[in-house]
C-alpha cells in the first residue's frame, strides 16, 4: 500500500493528535513491506513479529519528533533496524521448515492446495537460505533495492555507505545469490519465477 | 568495464556491445535498471548471442523475483495501538479530535473577543483596564464602575491595592480609594469618598461615597463619623474640597450616603470581596447608633480607631 506524502504527512499530523484512526493507516501502509523485510533479514518470523510490533510502538510513541521533510518508511525502517541488530546480538538467525520440506509421510497423497502450500513454503525457505549465504550488508542491501525498490541514492543515505559502495554489494550479493541457486535448488524451484524474469 | 553508475541515457559503452561475451558489469548495469531504451536493443542483441550470459542474466532475475514473492503479514494494527495508547493515556476518536478542534476554534474566537473588548472598554472609558504595575489615579472610577456590585468588587479587587489621588489628576478629588483586603476583624470598614468638582474648584455635583463593610451600615451614623472626623481634619478636607465650604459637604452626606453603595462583605480572604450586595440604607437603620466602629480613611491620616482623630488635633 503506497500514499502520497501529503496524505502521509496528514496522517502523522493526525495520529500525533491523538487520532487512532491515523495511527491504524500509517500501521497498515507500512507493516506489509516492514514484516517482508525484517522476515527476509531475520530469517525468522517470530523475531520478524517482534522487530515490526516494537518498531512501530516506538515510532508512535515518537511521533511528534518525526521530521516531515524525510521519508517516514526511511525513519520506521531506521527504527527497526536498530531493533533487529538488538535482537541479533540475542538470538541467531534460523529457518525452522527444513522439517517440512523433508518429511516423508505414510499417510495418502496430499491434494493440490496442500501441495501448492508445500511449495511456497519450500520457495520461501530457499529464498531465505539464498539470503543466508549472503554478508549482512550485501543481504541488506539488496532486500532494500530489490524487495523494497529503494532507489541507490536512498540506500546510500540509510546505511551511511557512498553509493560506489553499495552498488558494489549490491552486484556481489547478486552473484552470490544466483550461484547459491544454481547449485542448491532445482530448475523447478527457479521457473516458479520465470514469468517475472523474461528478457524483453 | 563499468556499469553505467548515472541515468540510463548515458547507458553503458558502445564498445562494450562488440564482439566476445557480455560482461558481468554490463549484466549488473541492466539489473539496476540503469540501461536506458536506446542501449537496450542493441544489449539484448548482444545477449541473444551469447547464451552463457543470457542464462546468468535469467537466473539472477529469477533470484530477484524470488525476493519479490508477497510475503503475507500478521495485522499489527489492534496490538500495536493498545500498546501505544496504554503509554500515551489513550486515543482520541475522531468524534474527540472534532470536539476539541471546535474547543481550540472556539477558545480562539473568545481570546480575540476578548482583546476586542478590552479594546473597546479601553476607547470608551480610558483607564478603566489599565493593567500596569504603576499605580494610577483612581479619579472617575467609581462613575465608570458598573451598578452592580459583584462586578464592581471584581473590578476593584483587580486594581492596584492602594493608591493615592491627587487633586492634580483630573477633575475629580477622591480623598483614598483603598482596595486592600478587609481585616478579618468583626466592625470594621472602609469608605471611600469621591468629590467632583470643576476646574475652578466648586463641586460640579454632589459628592460620592462608597462604604466597604463587614455588616450593614447606618448612612446616619456614617454622616454623623464623617462630621466627626472632617472637623477635626480641617486641613486635609480644605485641601480635598479648594474653595468649598465645609459645612456643605457635611450637609449633602446623608442623602449622598443614601444613594450609595453598601457593601456587605461576609467573608475576607485574599483580598476578594466574596460577598457582595447592594443593599440601600433602610430608613429604619437612620435612627438606630452605628452598630459598628466606622473607619474613615482621608489623605494624611492614617487608619484608626476611636480617640486616635482627636490626637492629631
Amino acid at each position: 500500500m503506497s500514499m502520497k506524502k501529503e496524505d502521509e504527512v496528514r496522517l502523522i499530523e493526525l495520529a500525533v493528535a491523538g487520532d487512532k484512526a491515523a495511527a491504524s493507516d500509517l500501521i497498515r501502509a507500512h507493516q506489509n513491506s516492514l514484516f517482508a523485510y525484517m522476515l527476509r533479514m531475520s530469517g525468522n518470523p517470530d523475531i520478524a513479529e517482534d522487530i515490526v510490533q516494537d518498531a512501530f510502538v516506538r515510532v508512535l510513541l515518537n511521533l511528534h519528533r518525526f521530521d516531515p521533510r524525510f521519508r517516514f518508511s526511511t525513519w520506521l525502517f531506521t527504527i527497526a533496524k536498530r531493533l533487529y541488530v538488538n535482537a541479533m546480538q540475542k538470538h541467531k538467525p534460523l529457518y525452522d521448515s527444513e522439517i517440512v520440506g523433508s518429511r516423508k509421510g505414510d499417510w495418502d497423497e496430499p491434494n493440490e492446495p496442500a501441495l501448492a502450500l508445500e511449495r511456497d513454503t519450500q520457495a520461501r525457505d530457499a529464498i531465505g537460505r539464498a539470503l543466508q549465504q549472503l554478508s549482512p550488508e550485501q543481504r541488506e542491501i539488496i532486500l532494500l533495492f530489490h524487495q523494497q525498490e529503494w532507489p541507490i541514492a536512498l540506500i546510500a543515505e540509510y546505511t551511511d555507505m557512498p553509493e560506489g559502495t553499495v552498488k558494489s554489494h549490491l552486484h556481489r550479493g547478486r552473484r552470490r545469490m544466483r550461484k547459491y541457486f544454481e547449485e542448491h535448488e532445482s530448475e523447478e524451484f527457479l521457473a516458479r519465477f520465470s514469468d517475472e524474469v523474461v528478457i524483453q | 568495464m563499468k556499469p553505467n553508475d548515472g541515468a540510463s541515457s548515458n547507458g553503458p559503452d558502445r564498445d562494450e556491445f562488440g564482439a566476445g561475451r557480455v560482461p558481468d558489469d554490463l549484466i549488473d548495469a541492466i539489473l539496476d535498471g540503469e540501461v536506458g531504451r536506446e542501449d537496450s536493443k542493441a544489449l539484448f542483441a548482444k545477449l541473444s548471442a551469447d547464451p552463457e550470459a543470457s542464462g546468468d542474466l535469467n537466473a539472477t532475475r529469477r533470484a530477484i523475483g524470488a525476493l519479490r514473492e508477497p510475503v503475507q503479514a500478521p495485522d499489527f494494527t489492534d496490538r500495536v495501538l493498545e500498546t501505544v495508547g496504554q503509554k500515551r493515556g489513550g486515543w482520541l476518536s475522531g468524534r474527540d479530535r472534532r470536539l476539541i478542534g471546535f474547543g481550540r476554534i472556539a477558545a480562539g474566537i473568545a481570546v480575540v473577543a476578548l482583546i476586542g473588548g478590552m479594546y473597546a472598554m479601553e476607547r470608551a472609558r480610558p483607564g478603566t483596564l489599565d493593567v500596569s504595575g504603576q499605580p494610577k489615579a483612581v479619579a472617575g472610577l467609581t462613575n465608570s464602575l458598573s451598578e452592580s456590585s459583584s462586578q464592581f468588587a471584581a473590578e476593584l479587587s483587580s486594581r492596584t491595592r492602594q493608591e493615592m489621588a491627587r487633586l492634580s489628576d483630573s477633575a475629580f478629588g477622591v480623598v483614598q480609594l483603598l482596595n486592600e483586603p478587609m481585616e478579618p476583624t468583626p466592625g470594621t470598614a472602609r469608605v471611600v469618598f469621591e468629590w467632583p468638582f470643576d476646574e475652578a474648584g466648586e463641586f460640579s455635583s454632589p459628592p460620592r461615597m462608597l462604604v466597604f463593610s463587614d455588616q450593614p451600615v447606618s448612612a446616619a451614623s456614617l454622616a454623623e463619623q464623617f462630621s466627626s472626623i472632617t472637623q477635626q481634619a480641617g486641613e486635609a478636607e480644605r485641601s480635598l474640597r479648594p474653595g468649598g465650604p465645609l459645612e456643605r459637604l457635611i450637609d449633602s452626606l446623608p442623602k449622598v450616603v443614601d444613594r450609595q453603595l453598601i457593601t456587605s462583605i461576609g467573608e475576607f480572604a485574599n483580598s476578594r470581596f466574596l460577598q457582595v450586595s447592594n443593599t440601600p440604607v433602610k430608613s429604619e437603620t437612620r435612627e438606630q447608633p452605628p452598630q459598628v466602629p466606622i473607619l474613615i480613611t482621608l489623605p494624611g491620616f492614617e487608619p484608626t480607631g476611636e480617640g486616635e482623630s482627636s490626637d492629631r488635633e
